[in-house]
């Protein structure tokens, strides 16, 4: 990785895994929107975005909210 | 032969069930850098789960063993519903040698710190959010 001076604009992918109803849809939203709610709404899949500033980089990231594993 | 088929039932059940177990969708495990396993500190069977769901992770990968990711112990603020304590977590998150957290979403508290300690498993190797980036770049 190059030194460079100025805020790095990079781009990262990540996914929320989990069993139902752990929270991955709440989890998400918290962090992206802030918000909370304490109602269930099964998710089949959601992908937010949101640029995050973490110490001198950018991250453009892409936040795949994934549905909820079952049971076996 | 009518036994033979009758045996053959309970098999294809169990790979069903295998199928749906592993069922980590093609734009959840493409191009994606990081993830975060989320069980609830609620939930012994959620606990039990995400250990599964981590080894079907790495068997979709296949040859990433290392890939990124943070164990996260969600609705941290239920403390009476409470199923799994917080040694258990730490103990896997160790067997596993990835980092663990606890977060409620509801308070808000750790939320972030999911996603920041996310991003820096994912940067741990290229020096990318090393404060001493000068140490690192040495060319010779």
């Amino acid at each position: 990785m190059p030194n460079n001076p100025n805020p790095t604009l990079v781009h990262r992918k990540i996914a929320v895994l989990g069993f139902r109803a752990v929270g991955k849809t709440s989890l998400t939203n918290a962090f992206v929107s802030g918000t909370f709610s304490d109602n269930y709404d099964p998710t089949i899949e959601n992908t937010h975005h949101k640029t995050i500033r973490f110490r001198k980089v950018h991250f453009a990231t892409d936040i795949i909210d994934t549905a909820g594993m079952v049971s076996y | 032969m009518l036994n033979l088929s009758s045996n053959m039932q309970p098999s294809l059940t169990s790979t069903l069930q295998q199928d749906e177990y592993s069922s980590i969708s093609r734009n959840a495990s493409v191009g994606v850098h990081g993830y975060a396993l989320v069980f609830s500190t609620t939930s012994r069977s959620s606990f039990e789960n995400v250990i599964k769901i981590n080894e079907s992770l790495l068997n979709a990968l296949g040859d990433a063993p290392d890939v990124p990711r943070v164990l996260v112990g969600s609705m941290k603020d239920l403390v009476e519903e409470r199923e799994v304590t917080l040694q258990q977590a730490q103990s896997l998150a160790a067997s596993l040698r990835i980092p663990y957290l606890e977060c409620s979403s509801k308070t808000g508290e750790n939320v972030a710190e999911v996603f920041h300690t996310l991003l820096k498993e994912i940067e741990k190797d290229d020096g990318l959010l090393n404060d001493k980036e000068e140490d690192k770049c040495v060319i010779l």
